[in-house]
């Protein structure tokens, strides 16, 4: 309750310290949302040409590419600013100031940054995923809304799982953005379609090697009835458990590297 | 000319500093190319030569965008927001010089780097295009033209900078603008009537899909010269501006400074 508290404290700090920049602060989030609204703009022009990608029409990539987005988005805001670009604080000592500190490192990295500019891609995004919803009769139901809800947040866990471990790798390389733009962003990519559409080693790599595919893929594969098989539709309702699972390891291997990090100041 | 020469081997040199960001970068790419290749591997699965010329078109995407995307935005806004834009023009140099050098020396590095590795790999997907040296110089002239269309683009966005605290908003806007009308990740043909329209309005129609066409397709020339000379039109009303907009900034240096 109390990191709450500071979290909420440090949120009413940086609006009123950003307000000083105002046309900064919404020309940033419009910069996010406009980005985010040119992608489903693409997605909306292939399915034109091409009607489905993997059968999937573009009210179903929206559900995938928007769970993709919006769990991106919310761990964006939590864990994004401070803890992905770790490396910065690690290479030029700033960790010792929060080590001094009688609060946990996580959750000082967490307060000290805000997302504010995800608040763009959250926007566009649920603006997309309602008319999703809206579209697709299949979706109202309780009990998938439900389940897309817990999804969510295991999608959300997963994401900011990898961007903690982006930021624990700088304990071990220094530099890790690099590491992480290419095993979290560019191979996440292949799941903004269907993956269906890849060879199959694709499927195994995004799943047992990176779990990207339980963020949005086995979840959006649940709720819209595109579960290829059984096995896959199990993994779909576990995608959560993966999610909890996930975040507790990326804990895990931030408490081991910063065991390793030697203070750049001595 | 030195001058210039001299931002652009520095630029190039600080490419290679960080030679594990390097190796990095490489894969990045040709993960991402991997990942294009297979989603129009899948929608064109019946449609052998239109997957091919789909594969040429992302490999050949990707190139141009390793030699469009540079950092002059940043270079210039950084420069503004120092302060250090008025101390360079102290300097025996023209402050754009610079910035130009930089940049292009940055783009040369990431073709050296990223480009030539990845174009290698997937050579084999490019051995069916009619390669000829027309084509190719035809295609060069085309993105040279691109290059210093984008780099006046964006040294205007980087002036923002006298405006604006942040400008990556404004530089975000137009990366994402030319990413849609473009052709960078879809080309144009596929675009309904009413966009293709929207993107010959604005100068980014030439940057994508103009010089890979040349390259992979038999272009009349009335296409190709009516392309060039709008090209031309578009440099010379962004010179124009920037030229403006430079001389504006250089005005409101010395009224701050003195």
């Amino acid at each position: 309750m109390d990191n709450l508290k500071l979290y909420f404290a440090y949120i009413g700090m940086f609006f009123r310290s950003r307000a000083e920049y105002k046309t900064s602060f919404f020309a940033g989030m419009f910069a996010n949302f406009y980005c985010y609204f040119v992608t489903y703009t693409i997605f909306w022009l292939m399915t034109q040409r091409f009607t489905t990608i993997g059968g999937w029409n573009f009210s179903e990539l929206t559900v995938l590419y928007g769970t993709g987005l919006l769990t991106y988005a919310i761990s964006g805001v939590l864990f994004w600013g401070s803890i992905y670009f770790l490396e910065s604080a690690v290479t030029e000592g700033k960790l010792d100031i929060l080590l001094l500190r009688p609060k946990g490192l996580i959750v000082q990295l967490i307060c000290s940054s805000f997302g504010y500019t995800f608040i763009g891609q959250i926007i566009v995004t649920v603006i997309f995923l309602c008319l999703a919803f809206a579209n697709d009769a299949s979706l109202h139901s309780w009990t998938k809304i439900l389940y897309y809800l817990v999804a969510l947040v295991g999608g959300v866990l997963i994401n900011g799982g990898a961007v903690i471990i982006v930021g624990a790798l700088s304990f071990w390389v220094k530099r890790s953005t690099q590491i992480g733009g290419v095993f979290y962003y560019t191979l996440r990519e292949f799941c903004i379609y269907p993956l269906n559409i890849y060879p199959r080693y694709i499927k195994l790599a995004v799943t047992y090697v990176f779990p990207w595919a339980f963020i949005n893929y086995y979840p959006a594969a649940v709720l819209l009835g595109k579960s290829e098989n059984g096995y896959d539709y199990c993994l779909g309702l576990l995608a959560p458990l993966v999610g909890v699972a996930f975040f507790l390891l990326s804990l895990k291997i931030f408490a081991l590297g910063l065991r390793r990090y030697e203070s750049a100041g001595n | 000319m030195n001058c210039f020469g001299a931002f652009l081997r520095i630029a190039f040199k600080n490419y290679f500093a960080y030679r594990a960001t390097l190796f990095t970068s490489v894969l990045g790419i040709l993960l991402w190319v991997a990942i294009q290749i297979a989603v129009w591997a899948y929608v064109f699965q019946k449609d052998a030569q239109m997957l091919a010329y789909m594969t040429a078109y992302v490999i050949l995407a990707g190139v141009l965008n390793d030699f469009y995307n540079n950092r002059v935005t940043d270079l210039v806004a950084e420069k503004i927001s120092s302060g250090n834009f008025a101390i360079d023009l102290i300097k025996p140099v023209n402050p754009l010089f610079s910035f130009w050098g930089t940049a292009f020396g940055g783009t040369a590095a990431a073709l050296f780097c990223r480009s030539l590795p990845m174009v290698i790999v997937y050579s084999p997907c490019l051995m069916h295009l009619h390669w000829s040296i027309g084509k190719i110089l035809l295609s060069m002239i085309a993105a040279i033209l691109g290059l210093v269309l984008v780099n006046l683009i964006f040294t205007l966005i980087g002036y923002l900078a006298f405006v604006f605290i942040e400008i990556w908003p404004y530089r975000r806007l137009v990366d994402d603008t030319i990413r849609l009308l473009s052709g960078a990740v879809i080309p144009i043909a596929f675009f309904p009537d009413w966009l293709i329209f929207a993107a010959k309005l604005t100068p980014f129609y030439f940057l994508y899909t103009f010089p890979i066409n040349l390259l992979t397709k038999d272009l009349p020339v009335s296409e190709i010269t009516g392309n060039y000379i709008v090209m031309l039109i578009w440099i010379a009303g962004l010179s124009l501006l920037l030229r403006l907009v430079y001389y504006r900034a250089v005005k409101y240096c010395i009224i701050q400074g003195g």
